[in-house]
């Protein structure tokens, strides 16, 4: 057992809480308006080849719907569920990139997203399981 | 004060350290492959990718708290540059996409919690 700052350790998780949250639906929202990137290039040959064409030009506005939607869960009172569930989300995006290929940075930043939403959820975790002295 | 498991508390700092580290280094020495004739045509890119190997490097070894501040400080320069050039819609900055990443936020938060995470293990008691 270790004892830390409980206070220090608060703001780190609020400030997570928001940032982690709000990033995701401010990404899900460019999904319909494409003022990053255009993010049609990210989606990958194989699942476009898996779904029927009339939901092919839906595919980006629905991954951003399901981004909006994790984030809203990061915000709300469900937060380590919502920070798993992006988690898991960014893991399908990864293998998505893979089968794209030449894609690395992207790949490797994914990655290092992923941890830090999973070491989120894990933080969040530790407190559930912290007892106070 | 608050009383938390000491080995979950350690592996996630451990896996934390390791990818945030090894992270930059890895992507770097990626990126140098991709586009190498624009990383040295610009002596800022260079610079930047220069510092951002040697941070990696430092969290992975002696500084993990200093370096990865310093890292989160590093990223928000090129994220500042992005929005910057987005909202005035220059083209120029916003086709830098190798480093100028708004996604970058997310990577810059968690440097910062692995650098306060470092600070509370360093102050914790037993």
């Amino acid at each position: 057992m270790m004892i830390i700052d409980e206070r220090k350790f608060n703001i780190l998780l609020d400030t997570l809480k928001y940032i982690y949250g709000i990033v995701p639906i401010a990404i899900g929202l460019d999904k319909f308006f494409f003022y990053i990137v255009d993010w049609n290039i990210y989606v990958s040959p194989l699942v476009f080849s898996y779904l029927p064409m009339t939901i092919v030009p839906h595919v980006v506005p629905i991954v951003g719907i399901i981004e909006i939607i994790a984030g809203a869960i990061i915000l709300s009172k469900y937060t380590r569920f919502g920070a798993y569930l992006v988690a898991a989300w960014l893991g399908i995006i990864i293998l998505n990139l893979l089968t794209i290929g030449g894609m690395y940075d992207i790949i490797l930043r994914d990655i290092a997203i992923l941890v830090g939403y999973a070491a989120f959820g894990f933080l969040i975790e530790l407190k559930e399981t912290a007892r106070q002295q | 004060m608050m009383i938390i498991d000491e080995k979950k508390f350690n592996r996630l700092w451990t896996i934390s350290k390791y990818v945030l580290g090894l992270y930059q280094i890895i992507t770097n020495i990626i990126l140098f492959f991709m586009f190498h004739q624009k990383i040295i045509s610009n002596n800022f890119i260079l610079a930047l990718y220069i510092m951002q190997t040697l941070l990696g490097i430092i969290i992975l070894t002696y500084a993990p708290r200093l370096g990865a501040y310093m890292m989160a400080g590093l990223l928000t320069i090129p994220l500042l540059i992005t929005i910057s050039g987005l909202i005035r819609g220059s083209s120029i900055l916003a086709s830098q996409s190798i480093i100028f990443d708004p996604a970058n936020l997310i990577i810059i938060f968690a440097y910062i919690m692995f650098g306060l995470l470092t600070e509370l293990k360093e102050t914790a008691r037993q």
